[in-house]
């Protein structure tokens, strides 16, 4: 799962763009976005980016592979029109931008940071037209890019995700293989052997915790899995350390000692409702990541549950469920905030759909458990997976002094032969010749982070996509891209959000705690903001607004708003057709521009979005009687009366 | 008309003036005053309505009714039954058109004096008092008792129903104060048939009926002066009755107190008092029933009761076609009113001069406004009726106004020419009626022949999905055999039938002259997103409740087409017929009015085989006060008027509208037919269109997709061929050519399929230079094997 391949990395940004808006599709799975080029300090990264957004804080790499500093990027594609018409595009941007559409510069200016700068009226063709952006980040500060366009029928909104094509570029695809490369060296834990400068968040990521693991596993597969990791799961990054005749043996050996290692306290084995336990199967949408619960490593994408019983020790699985993240941080099955009840209830239907295995008991031969000691600290196992009070006694070659040619051996070797010492690992072809692109660099791309790098990487790894644009509720990954404040997104990702926006739904958003921080601000910075919300400062008048806010959220001579939002403790009157989110909340939780592109036409964002669209082409109000009727104060209003959040005055 | 490009997620012209249809903002709105939902100055409120006594003790089709000091009753118009009475309070605002609330219906307040269980309230010839409907909804059995309607006099009204089908019983529901105690009283008046022999005319009840009057448990006490007591639970119901003729008495039977009528009673006028209390007051009410308020005079109507009027200027050109053929014109609603009445427009027509027009409210009221004239500088509005049971339909015959809501069709005669609704008459009321909050009655069309046609929803649950279910909440209401109905009703109002079923919320309907009926539906459960249905009397419409039967629903009949959420309609209002050249270019089609995005449609039919039809819908791009969902044509200026409300989800503005479109005699730009040929489409247009502009296929663009219809709510837009695949798909349009009379464009279009639905989009000239951008949406049941020239 972490060494997607080249091509299905492209596929699964082709899904995740073709899910979006929804408006329009082109019938091909083709890749979209644009080809974006990122140089500084004489070096360059190409990487394939959603649209012309980007935001570097001060003094941070533009990307992992270029360092920090003043920068130049391009954004290189084609931009596809309906019809041929005439657009306007705008930029909000620090620094120079210059963007092309076919000959014609549509904007070419110095940047005003939030405020827009409108360029010239270009005509587009039907069908693609050449895209070109190019950016000069300022000296110093923070540089961001966030571009726009609009004309008579398109409010103000980023060009169309759909209609983005990359510029074809075999730098691109070389550029791709050594981003990937990156990735596995963080995923498959390499820097844990092989020391390795810090700075990638990754990383730092952990393994799963020896402490007690006897009291959670089931001795016979332990031995299995440390024996043969990748026949029990195909797309395991967890090596084969045994060879040959004694890997037999010393697996038992390892199993032994490891399930000699109890816990604290007995894990209670509390029966469950396996028809309840599937109904929640269904309703958290656990065949996402997992299938049905019966199917068996048919899907490699998927992770098999066939083996529940064969693998927690009884008790374990409940365990487990309630809180995925105990014994392993870094852990991509994430916490669904399961009650007991629920967590038993999903555990006995898993333990009754998978394969039943016989109880085996623990080995007791002491020597067995004192040979698998000491092959423990001996093997590397302590590298990843911590144990207290034991030390890995196991070292190799630092990162630095594994030059480009030495990627064909050991670890990586295309044939590992039986009698290696060197893990061995299920990497597909494609997979070391990432590593191998990767090993060819400086490496230097390991002691940078960027949280837009990790959150694109990332939301892969977890699979955010296989419910965002999936399910009904489930807004599309990229929608939300620029949509939530960082603050609240790091909340609601990591799990610690006070409140579920969207109640009626019986599905729940899970937690990600070791990821939430860095994918709340690579969402926001993905789009072109700051991975801190930016200044919003109240208006002048801010208190007539309010009033007006408060009348066009209420029923009386307003847009009705509270018909199907919630407004803190007080209901939405009439909801027929989908509920809305409570508007008590909104301020905590959107980025203000979101708001008022979603608030001016909320299909052109989610064209099956049931929120009315209340403003003309013009962007005029149809309440001519609230502010005049223009179109940004009405909108400006309804936003400063949602600032008041808990205190928002009752809607009438 | 139009020459608007319109994209996806709005599709409205330009040009609204500043203050589009009001010129002042309601006065009570800017204090932030709630609406008057419950009228202290009008005798009664219609509505599914509870008491408390005995445990879900319900009228689906209830009159709570006013009795003078602070009392009231409960009359229940489907079981001819005076549920219950009580002091201290009238009904709560709960339900849907009174504070919004999804599942609860109005629930009395106050202080519960004696109660008639569910069931009839009339026993007819065999004694019996037993439910014979299949279904305990609509009226009991008209044999046995039928209502007639109900008369209104200041804050008296007057009950009419006739008993084993021959004699009338008029009865007024009051109530008598004495010594702090409060009697309730009914003066009933009895009229048999009356039959000749030889010269002797006489009027004597044919078999026998009993009224209930109580249900109450305890011991009983039946003394000769006509007096019944109950004593129970530290209470005593006292019942007596005054003017008994002979063969009436009171009857304590198991459990009820009854007015029983032997064969042979006599007419007259009875006086009738229920009181309960404590033992130790009882004695007073000996003979209590002769203080009853004697029954007004009904015949003459009563003193006009709103003797204000609200008036007020329209607003002339609030929008236009960017070709300046149609502007809106606005008739401004009398939002802001001395009473305090919230006014959401259900229904509209005309009165033959054309000078006036009635307008009934989903909030109970009728209205009507004088000044409809070119300028609407002098609007007045003033009110017919109130009280009404959740009306969103209206039509005037013969001067006389009809309404369609929950109740059914009733209809309104102004005795006295004072411009009130003196009787508020039941001309069929026979559809059933639940508790459930969304059993929306709408429209109410006529044909030629001067049948009826409206129609009922199905009781969507709270939420949208699914229905009538009941353990989630009672209020979601049952499915009855008359959820997701059309009915027709004959022009006497005798005749009552369904002929069509298989709808979820059809918020309005069209009857052309020829009496074809079509239907809009809301997308929700089974309704893939809003589709026109055309109804040929046979067909099932799709949506399938507990009660479908099997062959019904697979007797599905797709609709003509289909209309995408997200920017063509979310939410249907009626269709209507353009009825002559008057109104430009377009006599004989179809429009399709769009609630949910407050948008008028000129739909665009072709005849397939087997004598089906696929049809394009393009938009009039004028703005609305409100939403468009009520749609007639004025007698004598031509023009099409239409109201609307904004209760569920929708762009409209205001909470109610009620415009003008005008069609001004400009030339009209504008796609004016869609056919689907053999390698693409047809497209005639409204003028000559200039040759290279047309034949640039860079100024065409398309696009497709399908539906999944399910019973979960609404469908997403999948791909034609491959439904797993969500979105829609580009077309690829090769050529575009333009016939020699430049009117009739014909694109080529690679590999065309069946599709729920074809988008359109052009950007064009004229022959004369005028732009014209336009865009459609059509539904692909066919595609013909040759290319038709025309």
């Amino acid at each position: 799962m972490p060494a997607l391949n080249l091509l299905r990395r492209c596929a699964a940004l082709t899904v995740w763009l073709a899910t979006g808006t929804g408006a329009t599709l082109a019938a091909e799975s083709e890749v979209r976005g644009l080809t974006l080029t990122v140089a500084s300090g004489g070096k360059s990264d190409v990487s394939l980016a959603p649209n012309v957004w980007l935001h570097v804080p001060a003094g941070q790499p533009a990307t992992p592979f270029v360092a920090p500093g003043k920068f130049t990027a391009a954004w290189a594609g084609t931009l596809s029109a309906e019809l041929r018409a005439d657009f306007t595009f705008h930029g909000e941007f620090t620094g120079h931008l210059k963007v092309t559409v076919g000959e014609t510069v549509a904007l070419d200016a110095e940047g005003t940071g939030d405020q827009p700068v409108q360029g010239k009226t270009v005509r587009l063709n039907k069908g693609t037209n050449q895209l070109l952006a190019e950016y000069t980040a300022p000296e110093n500060g923070e540089a961001f890019v966030r571009l726009f366009w609009s004309n008579s029928e398109t409010p103000y909104n980023p060009l169309p995700l759909t209609e983005l094509r990359p510029a074809d570029s075999a730098e691109l695809q070389a550029s791709q293989l050594r981003h990937q490369g990156r990735d596995l060296w963080a995923e498959a834990r390499c820097a844990k052997c092989h020391i390795t400068p810090g700075g990638m968040a990754e990383l730092t990521m952990d393994a799963p915790s020896f402490n007690g693991l006897g009291t959670r596993r089931n001795p016979a597969w332990l031995a299995q899995w440390i024996e043969q990791p990748a026949v029990l799961r195909p797309s395991s990054l967890m090596p084969k350390l045994f060879h040959g005749t004694e890997a037999k043996g010393d697996s038992a050996a390892v199993a032994a000692f490891l399930a000699s290692l109890q816990g604290p306290t007995p894990l209670a084995v509390t029966p469950g409702d396996a028809a309840v336990g599937q109904a929640l199967f269904e309703k958290l949408h656990c065949g996402a990541c997992h299938g049905s619960p019966d199917s068996g490593e048919a899907q490699p994408q998927q992770l098999s549950l066939q083996r529940v019983n064969a693998k927690f020790a009884p008790g374990a699985l409940a365990a487990f469920l309630q809180r995925p993240e105990a014994h392993y941080a870094w852990i991509r099955m994430p916490n669904f905030k399961l009650t007991p009840a629920e967590a038993q209830n999903l555990a006995e239907f898993l333990s009754a759909a998978a394969t039943k295995t016989e109880a085996t008991s623990a080995p007791a031969d002491a020597a067995l458990i004192a040979q698998g000691k000491k092959l423990v600290t001996s093997s590397g196992c302590l590298n990843c997976h911590p144990l207290d009070g034991m030390k890995s006694e196991l070292t190799a070659k630092p990162l630095v002094d594994l030059t480009a040619d030495k990627w064909t051996a050991g670890c990586l070797a295309d044939t590992p032969t039986d009698n290696s010492k060197a893990p061995a690992y299920a990497f597909t072809a494609a997979q070391r010749t990432a590593l191998r692109a990767f090993a060819a660099t400086d490496r230097t791309a390991l002691t940078r982070h960027t949280a837009a790098d990790f959150t694109t990487r990332q939301s892969e790894h977890l699979n955010c996509r296989a419910c965002h644009g999936q399910h009904e509720g489930f807004p599309t990954y990229e929608l939300l891209l620029g949509k939530l404040k960082p603050e609240w997104a790091a909340q609601f990702i990591g799990g610690t959000a006070k409140l579920k926006p969207r109640p009626w739904l019986e599905s729940r958003m899970p937690a990600f705690p070791a990821y939430a921080q860095n994918l709340a601000a690579g969402l926001a910075q993905i789009h072109g903001f700051g991975p801190t919300s930016g200044a919003d400062p109240k208006p002048a008048a801010a208190e007539d607004l309010v009033k007006s806010g408060h009348k066009l959220v209420g029923s009386q001579g307003g847009l009705q708003c509270i018909s199907c939002h919630p407004v803190n403790d007080l209901g939405a009157t009439q909801v027929f057709e989908a509920p809305g989110i409570n508007l008590g909340y909104s301020f905590d939780r959107l980025q203000p521009s979101f708001f008022r592109r979603w608030l001016r036409a909320p299909t052109a964002l989610q064209a099956d979005s049931k929120m009315p669209v209340y403003f003309d082409e013009e962007g005029r109000s149809p309440l001519p009687d609230i502010e005049g009727g223009d179109g940004p104060k009405t909108i400006q209003a309804v936003w400063e009366y949602l600032r008041l959040g808990p205190q928002m005055p009752k809607p009438e | 008309m139009f020459a608007q490009l319109s994209p996806a997620w709005r599709r409205t012209a330009l040009a609204v003036a500043t203050a589009a249809g009001f010129t002042a903002l309601p006065a009570f709105a800017q204090k932030g005053a709630t609406y008057r939902m419950m009228q202290d100055d009008f005798p009664f409120q219609a509505a599914c309505i509870g008491v408390n006594i005995p445990t879900n003790n319900v009228a689906y089709k209830g009159y709570a009714i006013r009795v003078g000091n602070d009392a009231a009753v409960l009359w229940d118009t489907d079981t001819l039954r005076l549920v219950a009475g009580w002091t201290g309070g009238f009904v709560d605002t709960h339900g849907v058109v009174f504070d919004g609330n999804h599942g609860k219906h109005p629930q009395m307040i106050g202080d519960q004096k004696f109660a008639v269980g569910f069931g009839p309230g009339v026993a007819g010839a065999n004694g019996s008092y037993a439910d014979t409907r299949p279904e305990p909804y609509g009226p009991i059995d008209k044999s046995v008792a039928h209502w007639q309607g109900v008369h209104v006099n200041g804050m008296n009204v007057l009950l009419n129903y006739t008993v084993n089908g021959n004699t009338l019983i008029s009865e007024q529901p009051g109530s008598v104060a004495t010594e702090g105690q409060i009697a309730f009283t009914r003066t009933i008046k009895v009229e048999p048939p009356t039959s000749r022999f030889l010269f002797f005319k006489s009027s004597k009840t044919k078999a026998p009926f009993s009224l209930a009057l109580a249900d109450a448990e305890g011991a009983v006490k039946v003394t000769a002066d006509n007096s019944v007591t109950i004593a129970g639970n530290g209470k005593v119901t006292v019942v007596t009755a005054a003017n008994l003729p002979q063969g009436a008495s009171l009857a304590a039977e198991g459990g009820r107190v009854s007015l029983k009528f032997a064969t042979g009673t006599k007419g007259g006028t009875i006086k009738v008092a229920i009181w309960t209390g404590a033992e130790a007051d009882s004695s007073k009410f000996a003979g209590i029933a002769a203080q009853a308020p004697d029954l007004a005079d009904y015949s003459k109507g009563g003193p006009k009761r709103w003797t204000e009027t609200v008036k007020l200027q329209g607003k002339l050109n609030t929008s236009a076609t960017p070709d300046g053929a149609y502007v809106t014109d606005s008739i401004t609603a009398p939002e802001d009113n001395p009473w305090k009445r919230r006014v959401r427009f259900g229904g509209m027509d005309f009165f033959a001069d054309g000078k006036r027009a009635a307008l009934c409210t989903h909030d109970g009221d009728i209205w009507i406004v004088s000044g409809l004239d070119s300028t609407l500088e002098q609007l007045e509005w003033s009110r017919f009726a109130s009280g009404l049971y959740e009306p969103l339909g209206l039509q005037i015959v013969d001067g006389q106004i009809y309404v369609s809501g929950r109740e059914g069709i009733t209809r309104f005669t102004d005795f006295n020419n004072d411009g009130e609704a003196d009787y508020y008459e039941a001309f069929n009321h026979d559809i059933m009626s639940t508790r459930g909050f969304h059993e929306f009655v709408f429209d109410l069309q006529r044909d030629a022949a001067g049948n009826f046609y409206y129609a009922k929803a199905n009781p969507v649950n709270g939420g949208g999905r699914g229905f009538g279910d009941e353990k989630a909440s009672r209020g979601n209401g049952t499915v009855c055999s008359h959820a997701g109905c059309l009915f027709k009703v004959s022009p006497d109002g005798k005749k009552f039938e369904v002929v069509a079923r298989g709808f979820r919320a059809p918020n309005g309907i069209g009857v052309r002259a020829d009496g074809q009926i079509t239907t809009g539906d809301n997308e929700g459960t089974w309704v893939p997103t809003s589709p026109i249905n055309w109804v040929d009397g046979k067909t099932f419409h799709g949506v399938i409740n507990n009660l479908t039967p099997k062959a019904a629903a697979e007797a599905y009949a797709p609709p003509i087409m289909w209309l995408s959420h997200a920017d063509f309609c979310n939410s249907n209002g009626g269709q209507t017929w353009v009825p002559n050249d008057n109104w430009g270019p377009f006599k004989g089609e179809m429009l399709y009015e769009s609630y949910g995005k407050s948008s008028l449609y000129l739909v665009m039919r072709q005849d397939i085989s087997n004598g089906r039809q696929q049809a394009a819908a393009v938009k009039f791009p004028l703005k609305f006060t409100s939403s468009v969902m009520r749609a007639r044509w004025h007698p004598t200026d031509g023009q099409l008027y239409i109201a609307g409300l904004s209760e569920w989800q929708s762009n409209a503005a205001r909470i109610t509208g009620f415009d003008r479109v005008r069609y001004t005699g400009k030339p009209v730009y504008s796609v004016r037919g869609v056919k689907v040929v053999k390698d693409g489409v047809q497209l005639s247009f409204t003028q000559p269109l200039d040759p290279a502009s047309v034949e640039d296929v860079q100024n065409w663009s398309g696009k497709r997709w399908n539906y999944i219809r399910s019973e979960t709510y609404g469908s997403p837009e999948v791909n034609v061929g491959n439904s797993e695949k969500k979105g829609r798909e580009t077309i690829d349009i090769t050529a575009a050519k333009l016939s020699a009379d430049g009117k009739t464009v014909t694109l080529k279009i690679a590999d065309l399929k069946l599709a729920n639905n074809q988008s359109l989009k052009w950007s064009l000239k004229a022959k004369d230079g005028t732009p014209v951008a336009q865009d459609i949406q059509h539904t692909i049941h066919e595609i013909p094997s040759a290319n038709a020239l025309n």
